[in-house]
C-alpha cells in the first residue's frame, strides 16, 4: 500500500518539475532562443490538453458502461482536424491578423467588435467551464481517495483545495507574465506538452500491463467482453450528438481556441497537428477498451468504472504503475485547468473588467501604464475567482455524477459559440443582433434542457423534471414539447441547435449591420484574399500622436509602447519623432492593444481619443463587393486575353495582307512601267530618227509617224484601262442597273467589232435568238464585255477562225458561251490569264498590255455574274454568265453593287484580278 | 565583213526602229520574237552581237543570256539587255550573268548604235 | 498567298487563365496538382464523416470478430490509423506546396 506521504511527495516533486519545467522555458524565450519551443511539436503536444482528466479516467469509465461511445468523443476532434483545410486554417489565420486573445474577442471583433457579444460569450463560456473545471478537480480528489481512503490522512475536500490553489499560484506565475495575451505563453506551453507527454506515456503503460499483464494478450481480453459493448444502438443519435458535440468543443472551448489559435504562432504547425493530434488521441485511445473490459471481468462489481485505471494496477499489487498512472491522471487534470483558467482570465479580464473599469476611470487623469497593471491584477483575479467557482461547484454538485455527463455538458454549452463562429467566418451576411440573439437562446435552452436538471438533487425542485415547471408537461426539462424518448444530451442538442441557428439565419436575413461590422465581415470572411490584414485604412479617425503614444503606454507600459512607437515611425520611414498619426497607424495601434486587451476595449479605448470615426465607405465598398470583384475581375481577364489574342491574329493577318498588298502594288507598278515604257521606246526612237533624219524617204517617214501614232494611242488605251479597272475595283460607286435584253447587247457588240472581224476573217455563228433573254446589267458595260471577248478571239484565235455564240438560259440566270477553235489556254493558265498583265509573265501570248480580261471580269461581277474560261479540249470558251432578274444575286448586286466583286477579292489571296487580252477596245488594230 | 546582229525583242515597232539605226551602220540585223526561237538560232547564226529584252514570251532574257554565257561557241559574244521594267534587281541579276551592256527603255538611238558599234567591235577579232 | 501561317505561340496564357491544354511542358499541370491536393485536403474529413457516422459504422457494430478481435474494434482504429496516414501525406504535401494560400 502506498501512503498518502508518497502520494504528496511524488505529487509534490511533479508539481516542482513542472514550475522548473515553464520556468527555464519562460528563460529561454526571454532570451530569444526559441528554437525547439516553437517546434510543431510542441504545438501539437498542447493542444492534448484536449485530453484532460475526464479522458484519462473517464473514458474507461464511459467504455465500461456504453462500450465503443467514448470513442465519439474523439471522432469529432479527428474529423475537425483532418478537416483544417476547411475551418481551423481560416481560424489560425485570422486570429493572427487581427491578434485575437480568445474566442470571445473573434466572436466580438467579427460582429463589429461588439462588447456585449463578448461578455455573453464570455459568461457562456465561464458557466460550461466551471463545472468542466470542478471536474478535474474531483477526478483529481477521486483519483487520490483510491490510494488513500478517507480514514487515512488528508480529508478529500481538503485535497481539492490544496490541488486548485496550487494551480491558481502556477497559472498566476507562468500564465499572466505578460500583458499581451496574444503573445505565446512559452513556459506554460511547454509545461503543459511536457504534461501531455507523461499523460500519454502512463495510459499506454497501464494499457500494456492490462493487457498484456493482466488479460493475456488481445484475444483473451476481448474474449468476455459484454456483447452490449459493440451493439449496433450504440451508433445512434447519441453518436451523432457527441461526435458532433466533441468537434464543435474542440474548437469552441475556451481553452482549446487558446492553444490551437491564440497560442500558434506558425500556420504551418496546423499542417502538423492535422495528422499528428488525431494520432494522438489513436494512441490514447487504443487502450482504454482493454482496460475497462479488463476490470469488469477482474475487479469486483460495485467498484468504480472511472478508476480502473488506478485500481487495475493497484489489485495487480503494482504500484509503481498505479503512482505513474496517478501522475498521468494528474497532468492531464492540471493541464486542463491551467489552460482553461488562463483563457478564460483573458476573456474575463478583457470583456468584463477592463470596459467596467474604463467607464469608471473615464475622467480620471491617465498614467502610465495604468491599464496594464489593471490588466494584469483583473487577470490574476480572475484566474483565483475561477478556480474557487470550480472548487465550489466540486463542493456543492458532489461527485455523485459520472465524469463523463459533466463534460458532455460543458461541451453543448460551448457549442452554442460554434453557429456564430462558423458564420463569422463564412458568412457576410451574419449579424451582431443575429449572434447575440442566437447565442443567448442557445445558451437559454442549454441551461433549461441540460445544465439545471444536473443540479436537480441540489436545487430542490424534484419534480422539474418528471412534471415541468408549474406541473406544464410540455416544458419538461428533458421533454421539450413533447420530444420524449430521446436520451437528455441529444434532446437539449436538438433544441439548441435548431433554436441557435435558425435565430442566427433568421436575424441576419431582416436585420442591418453596421459599416463596422461589414467591414471586420469581409476582412474575416475573405481573409485569404485579403493579402494584409490592413490593406489600407478603412477607418477614418482624427488624433495626434501624444495621445496615441499615451494610450500605448497605459496599456502596454512605457518601454514596449516605446519600442512600438519606434518602430512604426520606422516603418512610416521617420528617423525620429513620433509617427504620424494616419489612418493606418491608428488601425495598427488598434490591433496592437487588441492583442492586450481584446478588440472591443482596444477599439472604445481608441475611440475615447480618436475623432470623427467613420469608415470609409468607398473602401469598405469596394472590399465588401472583392468577392464579386474578383470572380468579374478574373472573368474579365480571360474575356480581355482571348480577345488580345483575337487582336493579334487580326493584326498579324491585316500584317500579312498589307505586306501582299505591298507586293502586289510593286507588281502591278513594275507591270505598268513595263508597259508604259515599251510604247514610249517605240515612240522616242522614231522621233529621234526622224528629228535626226530630215532626208528620209517621205514613205518611210510617215511609216514611223504612223508607229508613233499607234504606239501613243496604245499609251492611251492603256491608261485608260488601267484607270478603268482601278475604278472598278474601288467599288465605290453604286451601280445603277437597268433591264436589258441579252440578245439586243450581242447585236451590238458584234457591229461594233464587224470591221475587225471581217478584216480578219473570223467566222462567227450564233445561237437561236433567245425570246426572253432579260437580265439586270448595264447596256454599256456588257456590251464592252462582248466586244472585248471577240476581239479578243480575233488576236489569238489566229486566222480563218471560228466564233461561236451560244446563249443558253438556265435556272436563275442565263449563259453566252464565246468559242473559239483556237489553240485555246492550257490548263494551268485559265485563271491567270484574268490577272493583269499576265501576258507579261509570258502567259496567253499577246502584244498589248491588255486589261481587257481582268476589266470584263469586274464587270460581270458587278453585274452579280461572272466571267470565266472553261475547261475545253480545244480553243478557248469563255463563258459570261448573268442573273436572271429578281433573283437574289441580281437583287444583291442591285442593292449593293460592289458585292459581286467580294467574292473575287475573297477568292483570295491571289493578287487582283486582271488579265492579258490585248487590244481590247473596238476598231484598233 | 560585215558585223550581224541579232535582235531578240518581242515588240516589233521595237524591232523595226532598231533595225533601222543598227542597219544604217551597216549591221546585218536579223530578229526574233519568241524567247525558245531565239536560243537556236544563236546557236545556229552565232552572232557578233546579241541586243535581248528581258522580258519575252515563253522564256525571259536572263535564261537566254545564260544559255548564251554557257554556250561554247557563244560564251564571249557581247550582250546588250534591254528592260522596260526598270528595277534594280534586273540590272544586278544581268551583271551577275555577264551582260555586257544594260539598258533602260526607252533608250538614246546614239547610245544603243555606238554601244553595238563599240561592242561588235570588240567581238571582231 | 497561303493562309496566315500558323500564329507563332498563341501567348501563354496570362496568369488566372484557365490552365492551357497544350502538350509538352505545362505549366498549368502544377497549379492544377497544387488544387487537387486542396481537394483532397477537403474532401478527407467528409470520408471521415461517412465512415464514422451511421448508417456506414453500423455495418460493423455487432458481436462478430476478427483474429478474436471485435470487428468494430477493428473497423473503428483502422478507419481511424487510415485517416492518420492520409491527413500525414496531404499536410506534407500542402506544407511543401509552399505557404497556405
Amino acid at each position: 500500500m502506498i501512503s498518502s506521504n508518497l502520494i504528496i511527495g511524488v505529487c509534490t516533486a511533479y508539481v516542482v518539475l513542472l514550475f522548473g519545467v515553464a520556468f527555464l522555458a519562460d528563460r529561454r524565450a526571454r532570451r530569444g532562443r526559441l528554437d525547439w519551443l516553437q517546434s510543431p511539436l510542441v504545438y501539437t503536444l498542447s493542444i492534448s490538453v484536449y485530453c484532460t482528466g475526464w479522458t484519462f479516467y473517464g473514458a474507461v469509465g464511459s467504455a465500461a458502461r456504453s462500450g465503443l461511445e467514448f470513442v465519439a468523443i474523439y471522432t469529432g476532434p479527428v474529423i475537425v482536424f483532418i478537416g483544417w483545410w476547411w475551418f481551423l486554417r481560416k481560424l489560425v489565420r485570422i486570429g493572427r491578423l487581427q491578434r485575437i486573445t480568445s474566442i470571445a474577442d473573434l466572436v466580438s471583433s467579427r460582429y463589429g467588435k461588439s462588447n456585449t457579444l463578448a461578455v455573453l460569450v464570455t459568461v457562456l463560456a465561464v458557466v460550461a467551464s466551471t463545472p468542466y473545471i470542478a471536474l478535474q478537480l474531483q477526478s483529481l480528489t477521486l483519483s487520490f481517495t483510491v490510494f488513500a481512503p478517507a480514514r487515512e490522512g488528508i480529508p478529500p475536500d481538503g485535497a481539492g483545495f490544496w490541488i486548485a490553489a496550487g494551480l491558481a499560484l502556477f497559472t498566476i506565475l507562468f500564465g499572466t507574465r505578460n500583458v499581451d495575451a496574444n503573445e505565446r505563453h512559452h513556459g506554460v506551453v511547454t509545461a503543459i506538452a511536457l504534461e501531455a507527454v507523461i499523460k500519454l506515456v502512463a495510459l499506454v503503460a497501464v494499457g500494456l500491463f492490462v493487457v498484456f499483464g493482466l488479460g493475456g494478450g488481445p484475444g483473451e481480453v476481448f474474449a468476455d467482453m459484454p456483447p452490449a459493448l459493440t451493439a449496433p444502438e450504440g451508433f445512434g443519435a447519441r453518436w451523432l450528438t457527441i461526435t458532433f458535440l466533441s468537434g464543435a468543443a474542440v474548437v469552441c472551448l475556451p481553452r482549446m481556441f487558446q492553444v490551437t489559435v491564440v497560442e500558434n504562432v506558425d500556420e504551418r504547425h496546423l499542417a502538423t497537428a492535422a495528422w499528428a493530434f488525431p494520432l494522438y488521441l489513436l494512441l490514447i485511445c487504443l487502450f482504454v477498451l482493454p482496460i475497462a473490459v479488463t476490470g469488469l471481468r477482474l475487479l469486483p462489481p460495485g467498484a468504480n468504472p472511472d478508476m480502473f485505471v488506478l485500481t487495475l494496477p493497484l489489485m495487480a499489487g503494482q504500484d509503481v504503475l498505479a503512482l505513474v498512472a496517478l501522475i498521468g491522471g494528474f497532468s492531464s487534470a492540471t493541464s486542463m485547468v491551467i489552460v482553461a483558467t488562463i483563457a478564460l482570465s483573458t476573456m474575463v479580464s478583457n470583456h468584463i473588467i477592463m470596459p467596467i473599469w474604463l467607464r469608471l476611470t473615464l475622467r480620471e487623469t491617465k498614467t502610465s501604464g495604468d491599464v496594464r497593471s489593471m490588466l494584469l491584477i483583473s487577470r490574476r483575479a480572475s484566474i483565483i475567482v475561477l478556480l474557487l467557482l470550480g472548487y465550489l461547484y466540486f463542493r456543492l454538485s458532489g461527485s455523485s455524477t459520472a465524469l463523463a455527463s459533466i463534460g458532455l455538458i460543458a461541451f453543448a454549452g460551448v457549442a452554442q459559440i460554434l453557429p456564430s463562429l462558423v458564420a463569422g467566418v463564412f458568412w457576410r451576411g451574419a449579424t451582431r443582433r443575429a449572434a447575440l440573439a442566437a447565442t443567448a437562446c442557445g445558451f437559454a435552452i442549454w441551461v433549461y434542457t441540460l445544465l439545471l436538471p444536473s443540479f436537480e438533487a441540489g436545487l430542490g425542485a424534484p419534480g422539474l423534471l418528471a412534471n415541468g415547471p408549474w406541473g406544464i408537461a410540455a416544458l419538461r426539462p428533458h421533454a421539450l414539447f413533447g420530444l420524449e424518448g430521446v436520451d437528455p444530451l441529444s434532446h437539449a442538442l436538438f433544441w439548441s441547435m435548431s433554436v441557435n441557428v435558425a435565430v442566427l439565419v433568421g436575424v441576419s436575413l431582416v436585420t442591418l449591420p453596421s459599416p463596422l461590422e461589414r467591414l471586420q465581415a469581409a476582412l474575416f470572411v475573405d481573409v485569404f484574399r485579403m493579402q494584409t490584414a490592413a490593406p489600407g485604412a478603412y477607418i477614418r479617425r482624427y488624433a495626434t500622436s501624444e495621445d496615441l503614444f499615451t494610450l500605448a503606454q497605459r496599456i502596454l507600459g512605457t518601454e514596449p509602447a516605446h519600442r512600438l512607437f519606434t518602430e512604426l515611425a520606422r516603418d512610416q520611414g521617420l528617423s525620429s519623432g513620433l509617427p504620424r498619426p494616419d489612418d493606418a497607424l491608428i488601425e495598427r495601434l488598434e490591433r496592437e492593444l487588441a492583442g492586450a486587451v481584446g478588440a472591443a476595449s482596444a477599439h472604445a479605448m481608441v475611440g475615447q481619443i480618436a475623432s470623427g470615426e467613420t469608415i470609409s465607405m468607398g473602401a469598405l465598398i469596394s472590399i465588401a463587393d472583392e468577392t464579386a470583384q474578383i470572380v468579374e475581375y478574373s472573368h474579365r481577364l480571360e474575356e480581355k486575353s482571348r480577345e488580345l489574342e483575337e487582336t493579334a491574329a487580326e493584326l498579324r493577318l491585316a500584317n500579312m495582307r498589307l505586306q501582299e498588298l505591298g507586293a502586289q502594288r510593286d507588281a502591278f507598278l513594275a507591270q505598268v512601267s513595263h508597259e508604259l515604257r515599251t510604247p514610249m521606246t517605240s515612240i522616242r526612237s522614231f522621233s529621234d530618227i526622224l528629228r535626226e533624219n530630215r532626208d528620209l524617204p517621205p514613205e518611210q517617214a510617215r511609216r514611223f509617224l504612223g508607229i508613233i501614232s499607234d504606239e501613243s494611242q496604245r499609251l492611251t488605251r492603256l491608261l485608260d484601262e488601267i484607270l478603268d479597272l482601278g475604278f472598278l475595283e474601288s467599288r465605290r460607286v453604286a451601280w445603277e442597273l437597268e433591264q436589258v435584253d441579252l440578245e439586243d447587247v450581242l447585236d451590238r457588240a458584234l457591229s461594233a467589232t464587224e470591221a475587225l472581224t471581217a478584216r480578219s476573217g473570223l467566222r462567227i455563228t450564233r445561237s437561236a435568238r433567245q425570246r426572253d433573254a432579260q437580265v439586270m446589267a448595264q447596256r454599256d458595260r456588257l456590251a464592252q464585255v462582248f466586244i472585248n471577248l471577240i476581239s479578243n478571239a480575233v488576236k489569238y484565235a489566229g486566222p480563218d477562225a471560228a466564233l461561236t455564240l451560244t446563249i443558253r438560259a438556265e435556272r436563275g440566270g442565263i449563259t453566252v458561251d464565246v468559242a473559239d477553235d483556237g489553240p485555246g489556254v492550257p490548263d494551268s493558265d485559265r485563271e491567270q490569264i484574268f490577272e493583269k498583265f499576265a501576258r507579261a509573265r509570258g502567259l496567253y501570248d499577246s502584244r498589248g498590255a491588255g486589261l481587257g480580261l481582268p476589266i470584263s471580269r469586274e464587270i460581270m461581277r458587278n453585274f452579280g455574274g461572272d466571267l470565266t474560261l472553261r475547261a475545253s479540249r480545244r480553243g478557248a470558251i469563255f463563258r459570261v454568265y448573268l442573273p436572271r432578274p429578281g433573283t437574289e444575286a441580281a437583287q444583291r448586286a442591285a442593292a449593293a453593287p460592289g458585292s459581286g466583286s467580294t467574292a473575287g477579292a475573297a477568292t483570295g489571296a491571289m493578287p487582283p484580278r486582271a488579265a492579258a487580252a490585248d487590244d481590247s477596245a473596238p476598231g484598233l488594230g | 565583213m560585215t558585223r550581224r546582229v541579232l535582235i531578240i525583242e518581242d515588240e516589233p515597232n521595237i524591232i523595226e526602229s532598231l533595225a533601222w539605226l543598227l542597219g544604217r551602220e551597216g549591221f546585218d540585223v536579223t530578229s526574233e520574237q519568241d524567247g525558245g526561237a531565239a536560243l537556236d538560232r544563236i546557236a545556229r547564226e552565232t552572232p557578233d552581237l546579241v541586243i535581248l529584252d528581258v522580258m519575252l514570251p515563253h522564256c525571259d532574257g536572263f535564261e537566254i543570256l545564260r544559255a548564251i554565257r554557257a554556250g561554247k561557241d557563244t560564251a564571249r559574244t557581247p550582250v546588250i539587255m534591254l528592260t522596260a521594267r526598270g528595277q534594280a534587281r534586273d540590272r544586278e541579276t544581268a551583271e551577275k550573268l555577264g551582260v555586257d551592256l544594260f539598258i533602260t527603255k526607252p533608250f538614246l538611238n546614239s547610245h544603243v548604235v555606238e554601244s553595238a558599234r563599240r561592242l561588235a567591235a570588240r567581238a571582231e577579232p | 498567298m497561303q493562309a496566315p501561317p500558323s500564329a507563332p505561340g498563341h501567348a501563354a496564357p496570362p496568369a488566372g487563365a484557365a490552365p492551357g491544354d497544350a502538350p509538352g511542358p505545362d505549366p498549368g499541370a502544377d497549379r492544377h496538382r497544387g488544387r487537387q491536393l486542396q481537394d483532397r485536403a477537403l474532401v478527407l474529413p467528409l470520408v471521415a464523416v461517412f465512415l464514422f457516422m451511421p448508417p456506414a459504422i453500423r455495418l460493423f457494430a455487432g458481436p462478430q470478430t476478427l483474429l478474436g478481435l471485435p470487428v468494430i474494434v477493428l473497423y473503428v482504429f483502422g478507419v481511424w490509423a487510415l485517416l492518420v496516414l492520409c491527413a500525414f501525406r496531404l499536410s506534407r504535401g500542402l506544407a511543401r506546396g509552399g505557404e497556405a494560400p
